[in-house]
């Protein structure tokens, strides 16, 4: 008999056998692919920093104003060694077809002939020469400006233009990761030398400083007084960088652990389904003296077999799965050590024991059947459980929706589970997309220091050419002139943009580096990141963020200094901010305060705010008309503005969104199916009952999937619920981490709320339909046969 | 006037590759206001006769018309309609939906029924009214775990009732319920046929048999015999109805 139930249970529940083998085989190709995934770039991190010679502290340098890194970094005794590179800034972009192309707003310039570091191509190999007329540039540029090896363009540097062809790929431990906005074009000393030989290149050049050093915290201070640092960070903080290549690694991980969940509350719910099936059978064996130890091991090798297969062929599937996902960190970096292969070998077997520890706990039901059950078919004659939850008599209109209502709520645990699973998927998608339509959406302009416009101008060049001593006057000119000329257009509008410099800020011992920003035409009140006190109203009052205060230990109402090379000046802290420009640092000054534009380390864009409050539509058709006024700007939309500032991470998240959308379709629907099974043998005696009164297989239909659709809706209802509170938890940490305290998450409400979960909708209830099909083989006759 | 026309009818299954005729040219009319029993001894095909004639089964040749109508020319959704609105049944298994209280489950049909056009409230209370005739009243809302055997099956009964149909047919409606209860299920079967509803049933039990004015005897597919008793009135004829009854049914073969 032992083996009997088993060959049957194989049998006649081959749909769920078949689910919960899927739910193995998918966690375990998950969790094994991407722990080897996370291990891989983790260890490899290491390795290819040390292999790349990155020192202990890089930093960039712009300019050549007081004492450099190296002169400063040199004589201290706790630095082991300083290795610097001359480097020269495009800030003009590329030429290309007679066009010219802004990917980044810099481009960082290097001589292979004076690398501090090592460069890899895209097979690995170290590059140790560069042909004259020849670049290695970064995968990610590349995609962006469309180029492929062996593909021609001019990079210009003053008045100096070199024609280059991309020889390759380049993979650069410091610029190489998503994160860092500034890509790297390695060149022949050659090209390098023509570069330097225009005669305004002296605006065009900085330094890349490597410092190997034990006291990194000492060595910052220390830097403080250098008043060219455009970027710094220790080894740990550039390694840091790469966790947008992680990404995709850390989602699959959290989606595994989700599906083994998943998996695990389905597997009871089968269990218990079969349990409650089989009460005769199990009635039986302990009539005839079978103890409860070996009838729950009929069950447990069953899903010990399951599991193992499914693990096995997880494991098998986990080697390509992880390769594919591990191509974006393979483009970005030298995956020097790939997956352990027993780190996999340890998440199957962890999951296979997980599986059969739940399966026992899940099989403690055994021990409450009796042989009284077998005899009075499952009666005890003491079940005196309320079923229903509603009535039908108190309600109107049709039974079809009634019966699907009353289901629900008279099978909460059955129907519970599908609610946390559809809940949970639809969770995840509506976070990616209220992710990606918060950083679409311009809002987080005023996150990256800047006040709201409707328009963003950007031209690289042109910006560069402010950084003089006489640069502000020029920019107000042409910021009033272009007002000028938008209002003769009948586009009245306020033109301003944004400056900032590099200084130190110190309070008492305490000193930081940062940026520090000026708006040229803006108030101080135009800004929206502030999340404590009042915008500075006075020239001695100052902004800063909770990042730069947290590292100056400061609050509001404290005084703290800025050292620039016009002296040191005091300030009263008014109000903290948040920002994600380099990771959450910066301060804003009042307006009235002026720095001047020599030391200037950037121009940010140049921002329209339209004054006659014009729609969406007519802001588009204007977005036209600016572009034919100044051919030589690239003309955005705030979104566009973000996206370009964030380099292009929402277009990455695009794939990430599909990927998740698939993974949740999928669950949705063996979830769905799976259940839609049970209930069907467990109904089959009251489907036979409906025919047999004169239901039509159509209203049995509708009644069998509307129960899920209902399902379905209230988890949408759930996951609208719970979308904020988990969005702040999950991916307001990671914008946390980018500097931003506080985030209200923009929701495209049509998409998220609607369009997303009526595709899931769709699909699952297709699922459902398709497996409800089989009520039509229910004959009504069979009434008398059921149990 | 007859309510059911049967004429010819055969009802044949394959199983493993052999046919097996279960029912064989059976041709008989039920009139209306009638109350047949279906006897026979197992496997002779009395439950097929009785799913094959009511649309729950197909049929593999002959005619049927139920009310005028040709079964046989009905599509699955016409049958379940004529199921819903002209039939009613009962089964020996008091099989209802365990999620609803005994009135929801006996209102359900009416509720689904375009043809019934009473309103929510009328079909609620027309279904109270029939649990008050037999006698259930005080279970509307319990559970139905929480009823005795006859009790559901006397819901059942109401349930076939509630769209008031011109026909009950019933499967050995007495088979899963002890002697006392038995007699209350025939005796409502009774009154329901007395005010003017068909009825046909299949039983293997005389006593119930001998309530109905017609019996007919099936043996291998076959109807073998038909034995008219005459209306039911009260119970003091039972015991001579069933005396004859009996003793046809052992020159029958019984």
């Amino acid at each position: 008999m032992f083996f009997e139930i088993l060959k049957r249970d194989i049998r006649r529940k081959r749909t769920m056998n078949l689910i919960i083998l899927l739910f193995v085989v998918l966690a375990v190709t998950f969790i094994a692919s991407s722990v080897s995934n996370l291990t891989a770039i983790m260890s490899s991190l290491d390795t290819y920093f040390g292999e790349a010679g990155v020192g202990d502290y890089a930093t960039v340098e712009r300019g050549e104003v007081g004492k450099s890194v190296a002169e400063i970094a040199e004589g201290l005794a706790y630095v082991d060694d300083v290795r610097k590179e001359p480097i020269l800034f495009n800030s003009d972009g590329i030429e290309r077809d007679g066009e010219t192309l802004v990917v980044t707003d810099f481009v960082i310039i290097s001589s292979i002939d004076q690398q501090i570091q090592k460069y890899y191509d895209s097979d690995n190999h170290e590059i140790t020469e560069v042909p004259e007329g020849s670049v290695y540039v970064r995968k990610s540029y590349l995609d962006k400006a469309e180029l492929s090896v062996g593909d021609e363009f001019t990079l210009p540097i003053g008045d100096t233009r070199v024609h280059l062809t991309v020889k390759g790929e380049l993979k650069d431990a410091v610029f190489g990761s998503m994160l860092m906005g500034t890509p790297r074009f390695v060149v022949s000393q050659a090209d390098y030398d023509k570069f330097m030989a225009d005669e305004n290149s002296a605006n065009y050049k900085g330094a890349i400083t490597y410092v190997d050093t034990d006291d990194v915290k000492a060595l910052q201070q220390e830097l403080n007084e250098c008043k060219n640092i455009l970027f710094s960070g220790s080894k740990d903080t550039i390694k840091f960088t790469y966790i947008i290549e992680m990404l995709v690694a850390g989602i699959l991980m959290i989606v595994s652990v989700c599906l083994i969940i998943i998996a695990l509350v389905i597997l009871r719910f089968t269990i218990t389904f079969t349990l409650s099936e089989e009460f005769r059978e199990i009635g039986i064996m302990k009539a005839i003296g079978i103890p409860n130890t070996k009838i729950r091991a009929l069950y447990l090798v069953k899903y010990l077999a399951i599991s193992i297969v499914g693990a096995l062929i997880g494991l098998i599937a986990s080697i390509p799965f992880g390769n594919l996902m591990l191509t974006q960190a393979a483009d970005a970096m030298v995956i020097f050590h790939s997956g352990k292969f027993w780190l996999s070998g340890i998440c199957s077997v962890g999951v296979v024991g997980i599986v059969l520890l739940f399966c026992y706990r899940s099989t403690r039901m055994v021990k409450k059947f009796t042989p009284v059950d077998a005899i009075r078919n499952g009666s005890t004659g003491e079940r005196y459980r309320k079923k229903g939850m509603l009535r039908l008599s108190k309600r109107k209109g049709r039974p079809i929706p009634f019966l699907a209502c009353n289901d629900i709520l008279s099978g909460m645990r059955r129907f519970g589970i599908m609610l946390v699973t559809f809940t949970v998927g639809i969770l995840l998608i509506m976070i990616v997309l209220n992710t990606m339509t918060t950083l679409q959406s311009g809002k987080l302009v005023s996150w990256f220091s800047l006040a709201e416009g409707d328009v963003f101008l950007t031209n690289q060049g042109k910006m560069s050419t402010y950084m003089t001593e006489d640069g502000r006057e020029a920019l107000e000119n042409d910021l009033e002139e272009m007002q000028k000329t938008l209002a003769e257009n009948g586009m009245p509008a306020e033109v301003f943009a944004e400056v900032s410099h590099s200084f130190t800020v110190s309070k008492g011992e305490l000193s930081t580096h940062s940026l520090t920003f000026e708006g040229i035409n803006t108030t101080t009140d135009m800004y929206h990141s502030y999340i404590e006190g009042t915008p500075p109203q006075n020239k001695n009052e100052i902004a800063v963020t909770y990042v730069i205060a947290d590292r100056l230990d400061a609050a509001i109402g404290d005084t703290v200094t800025v050292k620039s090379p016009e002296g040191d000046r005091d300030y009263i802290i008014s109000a903290i901010y948040q920002s994600m420009t380099n990771q959450g640092e910066g301060i804003r000054f009042h307006q009235d305060e002026r720095y001047s534009f020599a030391s200037l380390n950037g121009v940010w864009a140049t921002e329209i705010r339209f004054t006659d409050d014009p729609s969406q539509k007519e802001i588009a058709q204007r977005m036209e008309k600016i572009r034919e006024l100044y051919p030589d700007y690239e003309i955005k939309t705030p979104g566009e503005y973000v996206d370009y500032v964030v380099n292009g991470i929402s277009s990455y998240m695009s794939t990430l969104k599909l990927l998740i959308i698939l993974i949740v379709m999928l669950i949705n629907l063996l979830v769905a199916v799976l259940m839609e099974k049970t209930f069907l043998t467990k109904e089959r005696g009251e489907i036979a009952m409906l025919k047999a009164v004169g239901f039509g297989n159509g209203a049995i239909i509708r009644w069998q999937v509307l129960r899920i659709a209902i399902v379905m809706v209230a988890a949408t209802v759930l996951a609208i619920l719970l979308c904020n509170p988990v969005s702040q938890i999950s991916m307001g940490a990671v914008f946390r981490i980018m500097g931003a305290k506080t985030i209200i998450f923009d929701v495209n409400v049509l998409e998220s709320y609607v369009l997303y979960p009526l595709l899931i909708l769709a699909v699952t209830v297709s699922g459902v339909f398709l497996t409800a099909l089989p009520v039509c083989r229910i004959q009504s006759n069979e009434i008398n046969a059921v149990e | 006037m007859s309510i059911l026309e049967v004429k010819n009818l055969c009802k044949t299954y394959i199983i493993n590759k052999r046919q097996n005729n279960v029912l064989r040219n059976i041709s008989f009319t039920v009139n209306e206001g009638e109350m047949v029993a279906v006897m026979g001894p197992s496997g002779s095909g009395k439950s097929t006769l009785l799913y094959t004639v009511s649309g729950m089964d197909d049929m593999t040749a002959g005619e049927v018309r139920f009310a005028g109508k040709d079964m046989s020319a009905l599509n699955a959704k016409e049958l379940a309609a004529l199921r819903l609105d002209e039939m009613g049944f009962i089964f020996q298994q008091m099989y209802m939906l365990k999620n609803l209280n005994i009135l929801d489950n006996i209102i359900l049909p009416a509720r689904q029924s375009k043809a019934n056009q009473r309103s929510a409230k009328e079909k609620t209370e027309y279904g109270r009214e029939l649990m008050r005739k037999l006698g259930i009243i005080e279970i509307a809302d319990n559970d139905i775990n929480e009823v005795s055997g006859g009790q559901l099956q006397r819901a059942c009964i109401c349930r076939s009732m509630i769209n008031q149909p011109k026909m009950i047919f019933a499967d050995e409606p007495t088979g899963a319920l002890n002697r006392t209860s038995s007699r209350e299920v025939m005796e409502e079967l009774g009154k329901i046929n007395r005010e003017g509803t068909t009825v046909m049933l299949v039983t293997h039990d005389a006593n119930v048999a001998a309530k109905c004015t017609r019996v007919m005897y099936i043996v291998d597919g076959n109807i073998k015999g038909e034995y008219n008793l005459g209306r039911y009135e009260n119970e003091t004829e039972l015991r001579t109805r069933e005396k004859s009854l009996n003793n046809w049914l052992i020159e029958q073969g019984w």
